[in-house]
């Protein structure tokens, strides 16, 4: 059965993260007007790297279960990691987790658990900053992550298949993305096809979309494309996402419209979790 | 309660933890005691922080004090509560693993008591199973009798009170001379189901398992085989055998 290898340490996978830096980035988004598209999608990689190391983390230390890259197109089509890790093509998670470009921190109340609440002095890392300049080149985007994945499927050809989020306001503008798209689903390891997911930020303040199955009622045209560029989710990430309360069918795809993927790091499987409900105090 | 056994149980255990994990960070925990029939298998989350340390607490609480019954679990998991706060609470931790702390940790458990009367009585919550057999023949699953009931999302015990809590399932039973109680984690148990399931006999492989108590090398050998064949989950395993 495809989709069912297990994600470990002997056996990783890779998530590529595509980010538009793009001049379009600049404008407001259409969820939180005070906020640039360039902030809500730089907030949104940022969330998504911090629950990836938060899925790995334990007491002792990361355990590396994920490779990741992050490829920046605006002015430049590039490796998006910044600091320590500039320039770096796939990174290990361990590697992300310990190389933020800065740690803010936060108080937040939380539950001691035996009945008490606490003041915890959480530390929220910032690998991204927020970039809106140049064209949007996503086909050359992701014609590299392209590269990427294959050279990882090359030296992981068991592995869960590598996962690729493509975060844009959805104006590709070097030439029409879908065959680029296409050829980088074709890629596959022995557990199945290349997964993209594509999270459509928009300066519309429509509803927020998650795993629609048609591109009918989708706002727009650069929407639409995006859906028909998305994966189908895999039965069993169809079976997790109705587990934690998402409303998908067997034809959903990897696709948000105004909403992030925090939820999809969230299904990926690297052992028991708690059911959803179980820690809900 | 009674005082226990005589003679104490024949007991056997064994042990390991999933393919590319280091021992230190087996997340599974075992507690028996041969003279008192006590017994209790726990497997902590792999993705929740100390789930280790939860695991150990519920199985020493359980062998301290075997709960039995429902209108007592909240109290009777409060002290264990406090006491996996009072440990994990004040550790210097990474800035990834202190985000889960509020979540606290969780964990299945099964635990089982063999009176001298001849009566056993079990509990569990989650996936952590009992298997009761009778020359080769099943006489009790607890809590799961199907292996394809098993997945990666079992209600468990979690060291933080959340606003439901998962119920705890209560079982009991009656044993002869010769019986075989059997605890053990989740794909293990989802392997000897899916045994029983197709007319084959999951108890000599048990057995045999446990007959290389000297040889760990050669046990391990035995469990690797099962994870190539695809057989088995490749999860912690925690098996426990109890000869009546």
């Amino acid at each position: 059965m495809a989709y069912s290898a297990q994600i470990n340490r002997t056996n990783p996978t890779c998530i590529v993260f595509l980010v538009d830096q793009s001049a379009s980035m600049a404008k407001s988004f259409g969820a939180q007007p005070d906020k640039k598209k360039s902030d809500g999608v730089a907030d949104a990689i940022n969330r998504l790297l911090q629950t990836l190391c938060i899925k790995c983390g334990r007491a002792d230390g990361i355990r590396e279960y994920f490779q990741i890259g992050v490829i920046g197109y605006g002015l430049k089509v590039q490796s998006a990691m910044g600091g320590n890790l500039g320039g770096r093509g796939l990174v290990s998670i361990g590697e992300i987790a310990s190389s933020p470009l800065r740690v803010e921190n936060r108080t937040k109340l939380v539950e001691d658990g035996v009945g008490g609440v606490i003041k915890q002095n959480l530390k929220f890392p910032v690998w991204f900053e927020p970039v809106a300049n140049g064209k949007t080149p996503m086909r050359q985007a992701l014609e590299l992550a392209k590269e990427w994945v294959s050279g990882f499927l090359t030296a992981h050809p068991d592995c869960y298949p590598p996962l690729v989020v493509n975060l844009t306001d959805g104006e590709a503008n070097d030439g029409d993305p879908s065959a680029a798209a296409t050829a980088l689903r074709q890629l596959s390891s022995s557990d199945g096809n290349v997964l993209l997911f594509n999270a459509h930020i928009s300066e519309r303040n429509d509803p927020p979309i998650m795993f629609p199955e048609q591109e009918q009622g989708l706002p727009n045209d650069f929407a639409k494309q995006l859906f028909r560029m998305s994966s189908e989710l895999p039965p069993r990430l169809v079976e997790v996402a109705r587990q934690e309360e998402f409303t998908v069918g067997p034809a959903s795809r990897g696709f948000a419209f105004n909403a992030d993927l925090v939820a999809v790091i969230r299904f990926l499987d690297i052992g028991t979790q708690q059911a959803k409900g179980a820690t809900d105090s | 309660m009674s005082d226990g056994f005589a003679t104490p149980l024949r007991w056997r255990a064994y042990q390991l933890p999933k393919r590319g994990n280091r021992v230190e960070e087996f997340e599974d925990a075992l507690a028996g005691d041969a003279q008192t029939g006590r017994f209790a298998v726990a497997d902590g989350a792999t993705e929740s922080v100390c789930s280790d340390v939860w695991a150990k607490l519920l199985v020493e609480g359980y062998l301290a004090q075997p709960i039995t019954d429902v209108a007592e679990w909240i109290a009777w998991l409060a002290p264990l509560r406090r006491r996996w706060w009072d440990d994990v609470g004040q550790r210097e931790l990474p800035w990834y693993a202190e985000h889960k702390l509020a979540d606290g940790a969780a964990a299945a458990l099964v635990g089982l008591v063999i009176q001298p009367d001849k009566t056993w009585q079990a509990v569990a919550v989650g996936d952590s199973c009992l298997f009761q057999m009778r020359a080769g023949e099943l006489i009790e699953a607890f809590p799961i009798t199907r292996s394809d009931d098993f997945n990666n999302r079992p209600r468990l015990i979690s060291s933080h009170p959340p606003k439901q809590e998962p119920q705890l399932q209560t079982v009991s039973g009656v044993w002869q001379s010769g019986d075989e109680l059997l605890l053990m984690t989740d794909a293990l148990a989802q392997w000897f189901l899916s045994k029983l399931e197709s007319q084959q006999d999951p108890v000599s492989g048990v057995r045999y398992l446990l007959d290389l108590h000297d040889n760990p090398a050669e046990q391990a050998v035995a469990i690797e085989s099962l994870r190539d064949a695809e057989v088995l989950r490749n999860d912690d395993v925690i098996l426990s055998l109890i000869e009546v």
